[in-house]
């Protein structure tokens, strides 16, 4: 799975949030902090094979990275949601790792642009 | 403006709340995580508006902009969501929301303008629709002639349809109309006699969203008819 194009552009991002640094970074400190707990509800979900709880933490965590995200990362993570939703477990848990890869990957470009605005 | 922003993720709050620092104006909000929450907090306190996740611990969906609804009839509701559902955006502002927003797309211009055109809308409903209806009167003679009660259905289903504005289906209308040899005076007639029939229902949440859409719906109908009479007669 592609790792490019998961997050908007720098400058992007500042635009969207006034081109404040000090306020587009305690958004994303915001998200940084919490997006392993959401998606560790997910894994549990997925894991007691409760795939309706799965899709809600899912959604859960779209709504939070989608506003960094860009709309290829989204529409993945939505995919996985709809998969979720529709009760495929097979299909839900070959897409997980590259979830997870992707998400972490994420995280870094996320803390990248993090430490650029400080 | 107060707003009541019901959200339990504290990251998208955050956005939320950063998007309506840096909007222009004078804006406070009060922020709920839960259906329980909220129902607290609108028994004690007044809102200019609430700003609504679909996803809440306790209650989601449609049933909650119900239950909001039922809390509190004369707030306008603005609903935020991840999903990029149109269906759902319909179904939302059929249960009473004024309008839906996507997350994604999300920016403090686009929040704050959504946030102000709900107020309006919810403040406004009887008295503009009232100006409306006078005005398209004023503009034609009553008669719309030999438009057929098909045509007729389609352009009511266009006017209560706000989320298929200026889309295929409009278009397709206006040639239809334009090849029965519909005139603009005509379509004014039809336009009032629509919003007549649809007045006469007594929705309420209907007719404050015929106010955002009701004018346009008529303008464009008669935009895309130009287009076509001009392709009929050979692009004169």
């Amino acid at each position: 799975m592609e790792t490019s194009g998961l997050i908007q552009e720098r400058a992007q991002l500042l635009a969207k949030f006034g081109n404040s640094p000090p306020m587009l970074a305690q958004v994303l400190s915001v998200y940084l902090d919490s997006w392993r707990e959401d998606y560790e509800a997910f894994e549990q979900a997925l894991t007691a094979e409760d795939l309706p709880r799965a899709a809600k933490k899912l959604h859960r965590l779209k709504g939070s990275v989608g506003y960094f995200a860009t709309e290829d990362f989204f529409h993945q993570i939505q995919k996985i949601e709809d998969i979720a939703k529709e009760g495929d477990l097979e299909a839900a848990r070959e897409l997980r790792s590259s979830l997870q890869q992707n998400l972490e990957q994420a995280e870094v470009q996320l803390l990248s642009i993090r430490g650029s605005l400080t | 403006m107060v707003v009541l922003y019901v959200e339990d993720v504290p990251a998208q709050a955050e956005v939320v709340e950063t998007f309506l620092e840096l909007a222009d104006g004078e804006h406070t909000l009060c922020h709920a995580e839960s259906l329980k929450t909220t129902r607290k907090l609108l028994k004690t306190e007044s809102y200019d508006i609430i700003l609504l996740d679909l996803g809440l611990p306790d209650c989601e969906g449609l049933e909650l902009v119900d239950e909001v609804v039922a809390l509190v009839p004369d707030t306008p509701i603005v609903v935020l969501t991840g999903s990029e559902s149109a269906g759902l955006g319909v179904a939302c502002l059929q249960a009473g929301a004024q309008d839906f927003l996507n997350k994604r797309e999300l920016t403090p211009q686009k929040l704050i303008e959504s946030l102000l055109y709900a107020i309006t809308r919810k403040n406004d409903a009887t008295p503009l629709l009232g100006r409306i209806l006078a005005r398209v009167k004023a503009l034609h003679t009553g008669d719309i002639g030999e438009i057929d009660d098909k045509l007729l259905q389609r352009y009511q289903d266009i006017l209560t349809q706000p989320r298929l504005l200026f889309t295929v289906e409009h278009w397709t209308l206006s040639q239809a109309l334009a090849r029965a040899g519909a005139s603009s005076d005509q379509v004014l007639a039809l336009h009032a006699q629509c919003l007549k029939k649809i007045c006469s229902q007594g929705d309420a949440n209907l007719k404050a969203r015929l106010l955002s859409n009701s004018e346009l719906v008529a303008l464009a109908t008669v935009s895309f008819m130009s287009d076509t009479y001009r392709e009929m007669n050979g692009g004169q």
